[in-house]
C-alpha cells in the first residue's frame, strides 16, 4: 500500500504544477488591466492617473515580464534585492507566492490578506461540504442496495421516480422551499440564513448547518444510489456471488461481504468528482443560505475583476479536483487489491 | 446401500420474452457414496446447468419444473432456503469452473475458505484459518509460501483451481462436484490436478460428480459414466463397458471422433507429412451441429445427425432402458458395493439393440 500511496503523491506534484500554470495563463487571456480596474473602481469613465497606474503595476508586479510574474506568484523566486527573505532580499516586495503561503492581497480591500480570506472561506464551505457528502453517500448507499436486491418491484420503481424528481429539481427553487417548509414560515425547525455565530453551541451550528447540507446533497442521491444499484447488480450475478452462495453463506453476507465491496468500487470514482464540486462551492446555495463560502468568493473576485482572488479561486478549483482523484483512487486501493499491487 | 444423490426427471427451463425454454428434460442421475461418476457431453448440453440446480445456485431466469433431486434421500428441492444453505458447502459443494472469475478478487484466499468453516463448522476465526492453511497444503499450495493471505489475482491458473478446489473441500463434503475442473489448465497442470483429485476422493471417501468434456480425464478419474446430450441423459454405464462397448450411437461417434482425434496428434508429432496422407479422408467426427436451445428436433434428440434414425426415431422420444444385450459389453463388472441397477449400462436409443451401420 505505502508505495503505491508514495508513487501517487510524487505524481501530485507535476500535476499541481500544471494546474498553477493554466490558472495562471488563463487569467492573462481574460480581457481588461487590473490595475486600470482596480484604480478606476470598474468604470470605463474614470480617467485614470497615469503614475499612479505606474506605482500600483510596480507594487504588485504587474509591470516584469509574464515569466517572472508567474514564479512571483509559484513561490518566493524573486531573486531581486528586494526579494524574498529566503533568498537572502530585503523582503521589501511584501508577496511570497504559492510556496510561501503568500496569495497577495484583495485588491479592493487592500487590508485583507487572499490567505487568510480563504481560509475563512473554507472554513465554511469544508464541513458542509464533508457532511453533504456524507448525507449523499449515506442515502444512496443503502437506497441503491434495496433498489437491487429487490430489481424491478414497486420499490425499485417508485424509487427511479422520487430520486429522479430529486435530480432534476433546481436548486434554487428546492432552496427557497425548504426555507419556507422549515423555517419560521412553516414549522419553524431550522433558521434558515447564515451561520451560527462566534461561541455558538455545537447544537446551534447543527441546526445552522442542516437545510444547506440537505440542498447541498439531495441532487447526488439520483446519481450515486443509481451507480449503486447498477453496480450491485452486475456483482449480484457475477461468479464469485455464485461461489458465495454455494458456500451456503446467507443472503446477509453475500450481499453484505462479497457482493457490496466490488459494487462500492464505481462510486469511489464517483467521488472524485463530486468532492471538487462541492469544496468549489455551491454559489446558488451559498446565496439562498447567506453563507460566506467558497462559491460566492469565487463569484465576488469575478464580478470585482479581482485578479488575485480569481487567481487564488481558480488553482484551489484544480488543487480540489486533484486531490478528490488522489482521494478516490487511494479509497479504491484500500478496496482493491489489484489496484494495491499494481 | 441407498444412492447418495438421486435426480429423477429433472426438468429446468430457462424463462425468456417468448415462454419458457427447455434447458433440462426428464433428467435422471444416480450417484452412491464414494463413487465417481462422469457427467460428459458436449458445451450446451446443460451439464453445468445440472450441477448449479443441484446446489441450487441457478442464474436468474432458470427455473426447475419438474422432477426430484434427492439428497440422502431428502429432496432438496422441497427445503426451506435455510436448511439447503445448511447443506450446501457442508454436505455438498462445488468447485466452479473458471477460477479467474469465481473468486472473489477483493478477499484473500484463506478468507474465502475460512468464511465456510466458521458458518458451518462453527470454528473460531483463528481456528478457521489455521484449517484454511491444512486445506491449502492438502491441495498443494503450501503454507509456508503464504498462499492463504494472497489474492486470487497472485496466483496462477492451476494455483487458482486448487483453491477453489479447497474451498469445496472445506466443510468436508460428502458430495463433490467439481465443474470442467481442467478446462482452463495446460496440460501438465491438468495431469497434476487429475492426480490430485483422486488421491482427496480417495483419502476423503467422497463422492465425486465430475463434469468434463475430456473423454480423457473420463479414463482417468471416473468408475462410471453418464453421457448427456440436449438437456438428458442418453447413456450411462461403467466406463470400461461404455468406453468398449456404447450402445448410443452419439456415444460411439464421441468415442470415435476422440479416436481420430488422437490419432491426428500423433500423426502431427512424428510425421508431418506422412501422417497427413495416412489420415482417413473422412473424419469419423459427429455430423451436423448441436441442436441451438429452444430448437431441440422432435423425437429422439440425436435423431437429425443419427445414421441409424429411422421414421420411429422423428416421433418417439426414446427412454432410458437398460441396453439390450447385444449391445452390452459381455459381463458387466459388477462394483461389489455398488446395486446392480446402478451399475448396469442403460442408453436412450430405439436402436441400441442393433449392429452399428
Amino acid at each position: 500500500m505505502l508505495p503505491y500511496v508514495l508513487r501517487r503523491l510524487a505524481l501530485f506534484v507535476p500535476t499541481l504544477l500544471g494546474i498553477t500554470f493554466l490558472s495562471f495563463a488563463l487569467l492573462q487571456l481574460v480581457p481588461g488591466d487590473p490595475a486600470e480596474v482596480a484604480l478606476s473602481g470598474g468604470s470605463t469613465e474614470t480617467a485614470v492617473d497615469a503614475e499612479a497606474l505606474a506605482r500600483f503595476r510596480a507594487a504588485y508586479l504587474l509591470d516584469q515580464p509574464l515569466w517572472k510574474q508567474y514564479l512571483h506568484y509559484l513561490g518566493p523566486f524573486d531573486l531581486s534585492a528586494e526579494g524574498h527573505p529566503w533568498f537572502g532580499g530585503s523582503g521589501a516586495h511584501s508577496f511570497g507566492g504559492l510556496l510561501s503561503g503568500d496569495l497577495k492581497h484583495e485588491i479592493h480591500r487592500p487590508h485583507v490578506r487572499v490567505i487568510d480570506e480563504l481560509g475563512r472561506r473554507l472554513a465554511v464551505t469544508v464541513p458542509l461540504a464533508l457532511a453533504a457528502l456524507l448525507l449523499g453517500y449515506l442515502v444512496a448507499v443503502p437506497l441503491g442496495i434495496f433498489a437491487a436486491v429487490r430489481a424491478g418491484t414497486a420499490f425499485d420503481r417508485v424509487s427511479v421516480v422520487i430520486l429522479l424528481v430529486c435530480y432534476c429539481l433546481p436548486t434554487f427553487w428546492a432552496g427557497l422551499l425548504l426555507q419556507l417548509a422549515f423555517g419560521a414560515t412553516g414549522l419553524g425547525w431550522f433558521p434558515v440564513i447564515g451561520l451560527a455565530g462566534e461561541g455558538a453551541s455545537f447544537a446551534e451550528r447543527l441546526t445552522h448547518a442542516v437545510l444547506p447540507v440537505v440542498c447541498l446533497s439531495y441532487g447526488s442521491f439520483a446519481y450515486l444510489s443509481r451507480q449503486m444499484r447498477a453496480g450491485m447488480i452486475e456483482t449480484l450475478s457475477s461468479d464469485y456471488v455464485r461461489t458465495a452462495r454455494a458456500k451456503g453463506l446467507p443472503e446477509r453476507l453475500v450481499v453484505g461481504k462479497h457482493a457490496l465491496r466490488n459494487a462500492l468500487l464505481p462510486l469511489t470514482t464517483l467521488f472524485a468528482s463530486a468532492f471538487p464540486a462541492l469544496i468549489g462551492g455551491a454559489v446558488i446555495v451559498e446565496t439562498i443560505f447567506d453563507l460566506p463560502g467558497m462559491g460566492r468568493y469565487a463569484y465576488e473576485g469575478l464580478q470585482q475583476r479581482d485578479y488575485f482572488v480569481v487567481l487564488a479561486t481558480t488553482t484551489l478549483g484544480g488543487v480540489m479536483t486533484c486531490l478528490g482523484i488522489l482521494i478516490s483512487d487511494l479509497l479504491s486501493a484500500v478496496l482493491d487489491p489489484r489496484i494495491r499491487h499494481a | 446401500m441407498s444412492a447418495l444423490l438421486e435426480v429423477r426427471g429433472l426438468a429446468l427451463v430457462f424463462d425468456t420474452p417468448h415462454g419458457p425454454l427447455p434447458v433440462l428434460e426428464r433428467l435422471d442421475l444416480t450417484l452412491s457414496s464414494g463413487e465417481t461418476l462422469a457427467l460428459v457431453g458436449e458445451s450446451g448440453c446443460g451439464k453445468t446447468l445440472l450441477a448449479l440446480a443441484v446446489i441450487g445456485c441457478l442464474p436468474a431466469g432458470a427455473r426447475v419444473v419438474g422432477g426430484e433431486i434427492r439428497f440422502r434421500g431428502r429432496d432438496l428441492l422441497s427445503l426451506a432456503p435455510a436448511e439447503r444453505r445448511a447443506l450446501c458447502g457442508r454436505e455438498l459443494a462445488l468447485s466452479f469452473q473458471e477460477p479467474a472469475s469465481a473468486l472473489n478478487p477483493l478477499l484473500t484466499i484463506g478468507e474465502q475458505i475460512a468464511e465456510g468453516l466458521r458458518l458451518h463448522a462453527g470454528l473460531s476465526k483463528k481456528a478457521a484459518w489455521a484449517r484454511a492453511e491444512d486445506l491449502l497444503s492438502e491441495v498443494g499450495l503450501e503454507v509456508r509460501a503464504g498462499y492463504a493471505r494472497r489474492y486470487p489475482h497472485e496466483l496462477s491458473g492451476g494455483q487458482r483451481q486448487r483453491a477453489m478446489l479447497s474451498i469445496a473441500l472445506a466443510c468436508g463434503p460428502s458430495l463433490l462436484i467439481a465443474d470442467e475442473p481442467t478446462s482452463a489448465l495446460d496440460l501438465c497442470a491438468q495431469a497434476e490436478l487429475l492426480t490430485l483429485l483422486a488421491a482427496l476422493r480417495a483419502r476423503r471417501e467422497m463422492a465425486l460428480l465430475l463434469i468434463t468434456h475430456d473423454l480423457a480425464v473420463v479414463a482417468e478419474l471416473a468408475t462410471r459414466v453418464a453421457v448427456m446430450y440436449a438437456g438428458a441423459v442418453v447413456e450411462e454405464g461403467g466406463v470400461l463397458e461404455l468406453f468398449e462397448h456404447a450402445a448410443h450411437p452419439y456415444t460411439q461417434g464421441l468415442l470415435r471422433s476422440r479416436g481420430t482425434a488422437a490419432l491426428a496428434r500423433s500423426a502431427s508429432s512424428t510425421e508431418l507429412d506422412a501422417g497427413r496422407a495416412a489420415l482417413p479422408a473422412n473424419l469419423p467426427a459427429i455430423p451436423g451441429q448441436v441442436p441451438v436451445l429452444g430448437r431441440w428436433p422432435g423425437g429422439c434428440r440425436f435423431h437429425p445427425r443419427c445414421a441409424r434414425a429411422d421414421e420411429r426415431c422423428t416421433r418417439e422420444s426414446p427412454q432410458l432402458l437398460p441396453a439390450p444385450p447385444s449391445a452390452r459389453a459381455p459381463a458387466p463388472r459388477a462394483a461389489p458395493d455398488a446395486t446392480p441397477e446402478v451399475c448396469a449400462q442403460r442408453a436412450a436409443c430405439h436402436h441400441a439393440g442393433e449392429e452399428r451401420p
